[in-house]
């Protein structure tokens, strides 16, 4: 009996002291993250936004509101130069609406939104966009 | 009692040192240097490069070595409308870099015979760089000859 | 007796597997990515290139993001390549006829040294345009 328990004993000790850590399998990124950006386009000017992709996948923008309403406007996505503008890879001129105007496929890395007067404009215009990503 | 105790020690004492054997630290193993010398190739390729410098401009040519060994660089002409054939321009072995060669090596001559530039360098790309030290007041047309290993 | 050698085995075996007696694997070092940033102005007809070096071997990434013709993109397609710097110019071994997108047009392993991203015209642009690539590598 005692002989059974000190050999139990001893096999706990041994799983003990020479147990393997299990670890949780890493949980897979979660679908389409979206950020509202406000701001306003002067006439001849633009307004740009920087944003990153962890991983790579597709990128809408939503020209969601402008004051006056119904104006149109340019809507860009590119990349960031080193001087801080945004090198635009695409982009459509646009009222504001409910669906993505623009979107892209890109691969994870350092990009920009750019909404522009695309000629016309004679007075700032608000505007609110919003980008939806991976 | 304390035959149990000493007892108990003695097994202790052998089951750990089972336990740690994969453990003991080893006397580090003497190593012997040799040094060995390495004899600078010489040069196997010869390329000639004929283009025109701008004023206040600079013009690169690159290259390849395969092997350590000596590159010589000679400027062997310059002419053009207002350039004396012995003007002196800036004369460079380096690397190319973003959009120029970034020299490490540079040196103010006029053409002639040469090599002006020689040096010994490990196998890799490097570029040769002419550039108008102030000395121009037009474009000027140049020949050189690069040789590398 | 019996009892006594047991009970000294298990102190022993607590102290003997140790954690310090794990083997644990080796660490490997990770070299974040370097990006590049190539803009300029592209002339009809001609080529632009960029160098640089690599001082761990690992893949490479070019991609051409934009192509503006005063400040509005243009789906001109340009080829991008990327080799070695030779001569005057780039001589390049990877190359891809594209126009401008936000995923690398180009994609390569390459080992440690001196490299270069072409940027040519050969379809003839109507002008001038500004054109940006970003080259990211080890």
């Amino acid at each position: 009996m005692i002989a059974k328990l000190i050999g139990t004993i001893l096999i706990m000790a041994a799983c003990l002291g020479c147990a393997t850590t299990i670890t949780s399998p890493t949980p897979t990124a979660k679908p389409i993250d979206v950020n509202a950006f406000s701001s306003q386009v002067p006439p001849g000017g633009s307004a740009s936004r920087e944003f990153t992709l962890v991983t790579g996948g597709n990128v809408g923008v939503t020209l969601t509101s402008t004051t006056p309403a119904d104006t149109v406007l340019g809507l860009g996505l590119g990349i960031p130069r080193s001087d801080g503008s945004c090198a635009l890879s695409n982009a459509v001129a646009t009222t504001a609406g409910n669906s993505a105007q623009l979107a892209l496929n890109a691969d994870g890395g350092l990009f920009c939104v750019k909404v522009y007067d695309p000629g016309g404009l004679t007075a700032p215009v608000a505007f609110t966009l919003a980008i939806s990503r991976p | 009692m304390k035959y149990s105790a000493s007892f108990c020690t003695l097994v202790l004492t052998l089951l750990t040192a089972i336990g740690c054997s994969k453990n003991t630290p080893t006397s580090p193993t003497a190593t012997t240097t040799t040094t060995t010398t390495t004899t600078a190739a010489v040069p196997a390729y010869s390329e000639d490069w004929t283009d025109t410098l701008p004023v206040g401009g600079a013009r690169f040519y690159s290259f390849t070595v395969t092997q350590y060994g000596t590159v010589n660089v000679s400027l062997t002409s310059v002419s053009g409308q207002y350039v004396p054939s012995t003007v002196t321009l800036g004369l460079g072995i380096g690397t190319p870099d973003a959009e120029t060669c970034t020299a490490t090596t540079s040196i103010s001559t006029q053409s002639g015979a040469g090599p002006q530039l020689t040096g010994t360098y490990e196998p890799g790309v490097y570029c040769v760089r002419v550039s108008d030290v102030g000395n121009l007041f037009g474009a000027a047309q140049f020949s050189l000859t690069v040789a590398y290993p | 007796m019996k009892s006594l050698v047991m009970i000294c085995a298990i102190a022993a075996l607590a102290s003997g597997c140790s954690k310090s007696a794990t083997p644990t694997s080796p660490t490997t070092t990770v070299t974040a990515p370097t990006p590049i940033l190539f803009s300029g102005t592209l002339q009809p007809r001609t080529s632009r290139f960029y160098s640089y070096t690599l001082t761990s071997a690992g893949t490479v990434t070019a991609l051409l993001a934009s192509l503006e013709r005063n400040g509005v993109p243009a789906g001109n397609s340009l080829e991008l390549g990327i080799g070695v710097p030779a001569g005057t110019g780039c001589a390049v071994t990877a190359v891809a006829n594209t126009s401008a997108t936000l995923q690398p047009q180009l994609r390569e392993d390459y080992s440690t040294g001196t490299y270069c991203v072409r940027i040519s015209d050969v379809d003839g642009l109507p002008q001038a345009m500004t054109f940006t690539i970003r080259v990211i590598h080890p």
